[in-house]
């Protein structure tokens, strides 16, 4: 695939922002390759409602995969 | 300039920030490799507990599930610079985290990973399992 680009005149008065969060960019200037990867996990069973106790160990199979 | 990086010129009249944290980065100049990784377990949890312990890595597979393959194909990329300044007059920016970028300049190539694990703990009484009548 072929891709021409024509960059002409760019000027910005301000940029105001609250925050550049998670795996993401803010650049004034050119980049080739950008890849932004990014995962949470807050599903409904990462609530735990009971007794406090502490956070599991790691199982056998999980340090295998490690 | 990096050779290989072929990009305008980044002009600012000003550039504010209060807060970068996290495998953040604010660059002012041109760059290669960027790979910048934060892995995070935040815990919020009703009461403390004392004997909890630290949380372990290992045992959830968000922090080692690779992530989906983002190949793309191959681009022949020309550029025709007919003005090579970009101007921005004022950059206010409150906070910079997790793994991310601010840059006034080029770069080559940037490749920023986040895996968070989010738990939240409320306490309960313990219950009795329900038995047969």
């Amino acid at each position: 695939m072929n891709l021409h680009v024509t960059n002409h005149q760019l000027a910005v008065g301000s940029i105001s922002l609250i925050g550049v969060s998670t795996s993401s960019m803010l650049q004034v200037g050119d980049t080739d390759q950008v890849m932004l990867y990014s995962m949470f996990d807050t599903p409904p069973e990462s609530v735990i409602v009971g007794p406090l106790v502490p956070l599991p160990e790691p199982s056998t199979s999980a340090e295998a995969n490690l | 300039m990096i050779p290989g990086v072929c990009g305008r010129t980044a002009h600012l009249g000003s550039l504010s920030i209060v807060n970068v944290s996290l495998s953040a980065v604010v660059q002012l100049g041109d760059h290669g490799n960027y790979t910048p990784r934060v892995r995070a377990i935040a815990v919020q949890r009703q009461v403390d507990h004392t004997l909890g312990g630290e949380a372990e890595f290992a045992a959830y597979p968000i922090f080692w599930r690779p992530f989906p393959n983002l190949s793309a194909p191959a681009v022949c990329l020309t550029k025709e610079q007919v003005c090579e300044r970009i101007h921005v007059g004022s950059i206010s920016v409150i906070g910079v985290g997790s793994s991310s970028l601010l840059q006034a300049g080029n770069g080559s190539c940037m490749q920023a990973e986040s895996r968070i694990k989010h738990i939240r703990q409320f306490q309960a009484p313990l219950q009795a399992p329900a038995g047969p009548v």
